[in-house]
């Protein structure tokens, strides 16, 4: 059984040229599916939702402070 | 914009994030958002308290919702899957994606996506200082 990367393309290079078509079609196609599910919300850590609101005030008084 | 700017909108009045509200609200500029940026805020807002689900409340009355983009007719060299939704969505339906997450879009911050600039909201308020300065903000 093919299981690496190497191993399904050198199977893939001794395909005739109808059957290579064929399988890039099938790929493409599997690949727009899978690329046109929207993917699971992210769940963010309170430390990283703090991070940022804290980058947000101090990126402020900077700009406070410049003006 | 970013579900980490809105996030940081609700969690704090001072912060950058909450200015860009006041200049969208002061030029009427229109701020968008995606079902998929909903989503992640409803998931991550109880972390913050109360008084960030309340402003939540309130904020999410002033985004216009525009439909999820999950693919573009562009190559891109993007390996985040997550993010995909939101940049292709800033891509499709924006003039600039705004963002704090530097995790997920670093590399991005400060360039662009072709010909989307992707700021933080301190660049977006400093460029608005630049560009209107009789604009109070």
């Amino acid at each position: 059984m093919m299981s690496t990367f190497q191993e399904i393309e050198l199977a893939a290079s001794k395909l005739p040229v109808t059957e290579k078509q064929e399988l890039l079609l099938q790929l493409a196609s599997s690949l727009r599916l899978e690329r046109s599910q929207l993917p699971s919300p992210r769940v963010f850590t309170k430390k990283e939702m703090m991070g940022w609101i804290i980058e947000d005030e101090k990126d402020m008084a900077t700009l406070r402070a410049n003006r | 914009m970013d579900s980490s700017v809105l996030l940081a909108a609700c969690g704090s009045t001072t912060g950058a994030s909450r200015e860009t509200f006041r200049i969208a609200e002061s030029e009427s500029w229109e701020i968008i958002s995606t079902p998929y940026v909903i989503s992640e805020i409803t998931t991550n807002i109880p972390e913050l308290g109360l008084v960030a689900v309340e402003t939540w409340n309130c904020i999410r009355g002033k985004l216009q919702i525009v439909r999820d983009i999950l693919t573009i007719d562009l190559p891109v060299v993007f390996p985040k899957s997550k993010d995909r939704p939101i940049l292709f969505s800033a891509f499709a339906w924006a003039d600039v994606l705004l963002t704090l997450d530097r995790k997920d879009f670093d590399g991005l911050i400060g360039r662009r996506f072709y010909d989307l600039p992707v700021l933080t909201p301190a660049m977006f308020v400093e460029w608005h200082r630049k560009s209107f300065p009789a604009q109070p903000t």
